[in-house]
């Protein structure tokens, strides 16, 4: 086992080699094993770091060829570290194995819709679009895990993790695997178009500063693709594709953008106007934050985000008004009330503000709390983590908005328009978790009409399903009648994590850094991709398979009852016609 | 069956009819037997056919009344089975219901069959009828409560509210993405 270092690459490689004694009858490939991390039985081999002669090979003794870095391990063999994350073992030119690094620090993942032709019936079959931290984009297979298409772009690495890429979906085309479109866009200032079903490059642009924040336009017709209106550090918009600017320009005073800066920490809303035929922004409000605060975490909902049903139906049958704000903005942050970096006194907020108007909706402060903080924002509520410093352990809080049992404006929702922009009840409650977050996400599903469910990846490595109603902010103390009616379960302070929830089973997955979750074509099924050191990708299905046959399913049997049902139908139907008959002789 | 019997009636055309009941002499040639006088016969007839047919008419208006007030019975054993089914949704309870809800609405599209054999010139059957209507109408009631109570029927919003479309976004607020 060794770690590959050089000088002027952060990331370090953690190889495992195996090599034997140099035995004249015995060829390296034998020796090298192309499925790295699987030693092959019959090799012996040692281990190159406790030989410090080879780790300084290895160290000192890269040089690079192209823009990629060589090392000689031994006479005729040797470990390429190219730019882009792939690392090639070769003997006497030829390759052994090679395997590609950049997997393992992924920027930005979304789950690509493929044209029906491609797909299976359920819609299963997906595309995973990565964009690592290198700059090299994969598109990946979900049944097989396969990678089809790879795409390399050094504009587009993340240095030292200062600003990573963003990849915005802005068509998935159900009819044309070629008309599927797909942006990257480093805060750098490089926007990548491309088709992300095939891998092909369309064009590459560099603006001539910095970007400082990008706003996804509202999705057309069906034809038409989605685009995206960037603001860049000068102040100046661009709207991309270009083919849309023109379309967006009619539409512009719909469009409200906010920024997010760290130092100091605060929010800042733009809106747009037309000036001498061209976009400006305007600066309509600020949100700042408290200067002893940082923000660890910021949630905007999702964009197509499907809402199956306005309200809430409780147990006397009256309903619960959601409160549906598409613009809202879920911040939080992470505080030191008490000045003193020896002994802190941290403290964590929620501020919930409105994108469209920067109205504060809500804010909540947890005293002797800190990060790691985690939050997924969905519909009309919030589920958040963060680790209590004076129980020593994490909490979920559960947060539900209502508009209570009237709604104002059901046909449309406006920020600007409203009375009040605040929601008229809000329930909350918090539990413990026992275990630590790593990252959470919600299950999405193609309507929205299946049950929620969070998913957790634990620092154990394992991913565990939470149904949501196990988080409900409405789980009463004193249980009811009419709480049982609506469904709901007895408060518990602790949240249980019962081993058949873990849905990764033995697959241990260490350090996920995050988890996507796609519809599939099933509105049972959501589609589950974790990333972090290795892939994980399952299924879920939050209400049980409800529109698919279980695999058990007894075609036969049902099969067999049906056809002599129908058979026996007719023949006592002749034999009833010939027993009137002969009633009728009488 | 009808078919049959119909076959067999037109088959039998030799059948000898051996009542007469023409009141008419078939011929005026054969001398009646003495002792005999139509007329009075007649008229003794005609009085006893005018009985027999009050007592047919009152009958049949009896009848028709009993007909009419056979539901009322119904709805005691119907509101008995209801109260023992309870208010929760099974099938016990289902079942019953719809059969309270089937038997009126099957009674009230037949009403005219059930009253067709007591279908008389003198006997006014418009008010046994109504009768008949309204207490079918109370049985049809008393299902449609008890699907109420099984809460079965849509009348809360929350029945409807799934239905009703999201509301439309206004202003389309983009960004918050933490870039550096």
């Amino acid at each position: 086992m060794t770690i590959l270092k050089s000088f002027d690459d952060v990331r370090e490689y953690l190889i495992r080699t195996s090599c034997t004694k140099r035995n004249d009858n015995e060829t390296h490939s034998h020796v090298w094993n192309s499925q790295n991390g699987l030693l092959a039985s019959e090799a012996r081999y040692k281990e190159i770091i406790e030989d410090d002669q080879a780790e300084s090979l290895l160290t000192d003794e890269g040089h690079m060829v192209g823009s990629s870095k060589a090392f000689n391990v031994f006479d005729d063999l040797s470990l390429v570290v190219s730019e882009d994350g792939k690392v090639t073992l070769s003997y006497e030119e030829k390759v052994l194995w090679s395997r590609e690094e950049s997997l393992a620090s992924v920027a930005a993942v979304e789950i690509v819709r493929l044209p029906i032709d491609m797909r299976d019936r359920f819609g299963l079959k997906k595309m995973i679009v990565l964009v690592t931290e290198n700059g090299k984009l994969f598109g990946m297979d979900t049944l097989t895990g396969d990678v089809i298409w790879e795409l390399f772009d050094k504009d587009f690495s993340s240095q030292r993790q200062d600003s990573q890429a963003l990849l915005v979906l802005t068509k998935q085309s159900d009819e044309d695997a070629s008309q599927s479109r797909a942006l990257v866009v480093h805060p750098r200032g490089f926007i990548l178009r491309l088709n992300p079903v095939t891998g092909q490059l369309l064009e590459k642009k560099k603006l001539s500063s910095s970007i400082k924040q990008i706003a996804h336009t509202e999705i057309g017709d069906h034809d038409s693709s989605r685009g995206v209106i960037i603001l860049d550090t000068q102040n100046s918009v661009h709207v991309y594709p270009e083919c849309l600017h023109d379309r967006v320009k009619e539409n512009i005073y719909k469009y409200y953008l906010t920024t997010v800066e760290h130092s100091p920490p605060r929010l800042e809303g733009y809106k747009f106007a037309v000036e001498s035929n061209k976009i400006v922004p305007k600066l309509i409000w600020n949100f700042n934050i408290n200067d002893n605060e940082k923000i660890v975490s910021l949630n905007i909902k999702r964009i197509d985000e499907e809402v199956h049903s306005p309200a809430r139906v409780l147990g006397d049958r009256g309903i619960l008004y959601k409160y549906l704000n598409p613009n809202l903005i879920a911040v939080m942050t992470q505080g030191n009330s008490n000045g003193d970096a020896c002994n802190p006194d941290h403290f964590t907020s929620i501020y919930l503000v409105d994108g469209v108007t920067g109205a504060l909706v809500h804010s909540i402060t947890h005293p002797k709390t800190r990060a790691p903080a985690n939050m997924v924002h969905s519909e009309n509520w919030l589920v958040y983590s963060y680790y209590n410093t004076k129980s020593r352990r994490t909490e979920v809080s559960s947060l539900e908005m209502f508009e209570g049992t009237t709604q104002s404006n059901s046909s449309a929702f406006s920020s600007l328009t409203r009375s009040s922009i605040k929601p008229k009840l809000i329930e909350h409650k918090s539990f413990i978790f026992p275990a630590g977050i790593d990252a959470m996400i919600d299950t999405v599903t193609l309507r929205g009409m299946t049950n929620r469910h969070i998913i957790v990846a634990l620092p154990s490595g394992a991913l565990l399903e939470i149904p949501k109603i196990f988080l409900d902010p409405r789980r009463p103390i004193n249980m009811l009648a009419e709480h049982r009616e609506e469904g709901l379960i007895p408060y518990m302070p602790e949240l249980p994590i019962p081993s058949e929830s873990i849905i990764n089973y033995d697959q241990t997955l260490l350090a996920v850094r995050k988890i996507t979750t796609s519809p599939a074509m099933l509105e049972s099924t959501s589609l589950v991709f974790a990333y972090g050191l290795d892939f994980f990708f399952t299924r879920v299905t939050p209400s049980k398979t409800f529109d698919i046959l279980k695999d058990d399913f007894d075609h036969l049997l049902i099969t067999g009852v049906l056809i002599f049902l129908v058979v026996a139908s007719y023949v006592s139907k002749l034999l009833a016609q010939r027993k009137a008959l002969h009633a009728a002789w009488k | 069956m009808d078919k049959g019997k119909a076959v067999i009636g037109s088959g039998r055309r030799w059948a000898v009819e051996f009542t007469d009941n023409s009141s008419s002499p078939s011929s005026r040639d054969i001398p009646d037997p003495p002792g005999f006088t139509r007329g009075a016969h007649d008229q003794d007839d005609l009085s006893v056919n005018k009985q027999k047919k009050d007592a047919e008419a009152n009958w049949k208006s009896q009848k028709a009344w009993e007909v009419a007030q056979a539901p009322f019975k119904n709805l005691f054993m119907m509101g008995f089975m209801m109260w023992m089914s309870g208010s929760t949704v099974h099938l016990f309870s289902i079942g019953i219901t719809f059969s309270a809800l089937w038997q009126p609405i099957n009674a009230l599209r037949g009403v005219g069959k059930v009253f067709e054999p007591y279908k008389d010139n003198k006997v006014d059957l418009l008010l046994p009828k109504l009768v008949f209507i309204a207490l079918n109408l109370v049985g049809l009631g008393m299902g449609v409560w008890k699907l109420n109570t099984l809460g079965l029927l849509p009348t809360h919003v929350s029945d409807w509210v799934s239905s009703l479309p999201p509301a439309q976004e206004v202003e389309f607020s983009g960004g918050g993405i933490p870039l550096q």
